[in-house]
């Protein structure tokens, strides 16, 4: 079972968020990008695109499928991983560093009560084994 | 529940990434990932577990007679060591399976898809009527190990009591391992130079092992069911389930080769001489898509707005670097006019001739 970070938060969809002011970075887990396999092409959107919770914000395409990266809460994309464009697999070499696919510009105050902590999301992961 | 192949442990041990297919539990991929699987076959060597796939014996007087009734593929006149591709169709022309064929001296060893093994057997059976033959499923007791690549020969050889001969595509041997009889046949479906070796299930991990040992310094890897798809579809070869179903029928999945016509009759002829008649309607065409778009089985094709069809099988070919699709489509439309849905945004279809990387079986 593929180790969880203890200090992201992460969505039942399996992307991992961290929390840093006003910004959320966010990228898909290490068990998603196992399930996933080869990354060969990342679908990513503008700086400034705005998204509600639960939109599609970026496609990451492997060989086998396709995994929609879905916003967590209402914000703006601020930043995206330009690096991805020529080393897709990044998300699976280091899902958790380099392999960040895009931040989001949310309100400082915003609640993100509804994601889960390291141990739930654990607890999930052992629940789809 | 779902069956495990005699290769499980193995392949959990390996670290694969364990995936469910035709009830059972098989490997993905591996550690090295489906691009690099792919690439070894194409350039070394792969192993596969496909201990999945069913087997259904046909021994009798009038075996050869039955199967000429039951497949498009002509059977009576077939050699000794002979492989062919045929299929199983309905009455109304629908495909229940495609297979292979396998004359044996007293016997054919049918081997079919996995996931149709006991749909298959049922059919025969039901259509066995007065033949004098006898219809067998043997899936349970023997296994299949494929390796394919164009090393392959340079390690199966060595291995083989009297050598591999001059062993031709769609030919077979009988011969020995570690004195477990066994059948060794030219055949595959990557579009590689390879061969696939039935033994008996519980022969299977000695096999495999022996195989990987002789075969790591060559640069043979295992390869699990991902790259086995991307291998296939580069090719253009179908998949029953994707270009090949009982709601289409094998002049739209362009497989007239594997169809004789000149025979008096079989099982679906006078339905597909209607459909013949009549005009085929739709067909399964090739394209490739462009940037970084990929084609997944199920999408949309478009043309002028209007839904004339959808990919029966998409994806991201390792070996050109892009997208590659099979695709069925109504007959007669402005090719240059197609359009891939792709969740809303349409893209452009490239046409292209099937295969879209040339194979290199040796013939």
């Amino acid at each position: 079972m593929s180790k969880v970070p203890s200090h992201l938060l992460y969505a039942k969809t399996h992307e991992w968020i961290r929390r840093d002011g006003e910004k959320l970075v966010i990228g898909i887990t290490e068990y998603a990008q196992s399930k996933l396999g080869d990354v060969v092409f990342v679908e990513l959107p503008s700086t400034g695109d705005e998204f509600d919770p639960g939109a599609t914000i970026a496609t990451v395409e492997s060989v086998k499928g396709v995994s929609e990266i879905y916003a967590p809460v209402y914000g703006s994309v601020w930043e995206v991983n330009e690096e991805l464009e020529d080393v897709p697999e990044l998300i699976n070499e280091d899902p958790y560093g380099q392999g960040w696919i895009l931040t989001l510009r949310v309100d400082e105050e915003i609640d993100l009560e509804h994601l889960l902590s390291a141990e739930e999301y654990q607890k999930l992961l052992e629940e789809e084994a | 529940m779902l069956k495990h192949t005699p290769l499980y442990n193995w392949h959990v041990a390996e670290g694969a990434n364990i995936t469910e297919f035709a009830g059972y539990k098989m490997p993905l991929h591996y550690k090295t990932g489906i691009i690099e699987e792919h690439r070894s076959v194409r350039t070394k060597a792969g192993l596969f577990d496909l201990c999945h796939m069913g087997q259904i014996k046909v021994k009798g007087r009038q075996s050869s007679e039955f199967l000429d009734y039951v497949l498009t593929q002509k059977v009576s006149n077939m050699q000794v060591g002979q492989v062919r591709y045929g299929l199983l169709l309905n009455f109304n022309g629908g495909t229940i399976d495609d297979l292979m064929v396998y004359k044996r001296k007293d016997e054919y060893v049918l081997v079919v898809n996995a996931a149709n093994k006991e749909k298959d057997y049922q059919w025969l059976v039901e259509q066995k009527g007065l033949y004098d033959v006898e219809i067998t499923e043997i899936s349970d007791s023997y296994g299949i190990i494929g390796l394919q690549g164009p090393v392959s020969e340079h390690i199966l050889a060595p291995l083989v009591e009297h050598g591999l001969g001059n062993l031709k595509h769609l030919r077979f041997i009988e011969t020995d391992f570690f004195e477990v009889p066994a059948i060794v046949s030219r055949t595959g479906y990557t579009g590689e130079d390879g061969f696939e070796i039935y033994l008996p299930l519980q022969a299977v991990p000695a096999l495999w092992t022996q195989l990987l040992r002789e075969g790591r310094s060559l640069g043979l890897v295992t390869v699990g069911l991902g790259a086995r798809d991307t291998l296939r579809l580069e090719m253009g070869y179908s998949l029953y389930g994707h270009e090949l179903s009982t709601d289409i029928n094998p002049l739209e999945a362009g497989l007239d080769f594997a169809i004789k016509f000149d025979k008096d009759y079989f099982i679906g002829k006078e339905a597909l001489e209607d459909i013949k008649r009549e005009g085929v309607k739709r067909e399964i065409k090739a394209f490739f898509t462009e940037g970084r778009t990929i084609p997944r089985a199920g999408y949309k094709v478009v043309c002028e707005n209007r839904e004339v069809g959808y990919v029966t099988s998409g994806t991201f070919s390792p070996t050109l670097e892009k997208g590659i699709a099979l695709v069925l489509i109504e007959k007669g439309l402005n090719e240059k006019e197609l359009f891939l849905d792709v969740r809303g945004k349409q893209r452009p279809l490239v046409s292209t001739d099937l295969p879209f990387v040339q194979g290199r079986v040796k013939k």
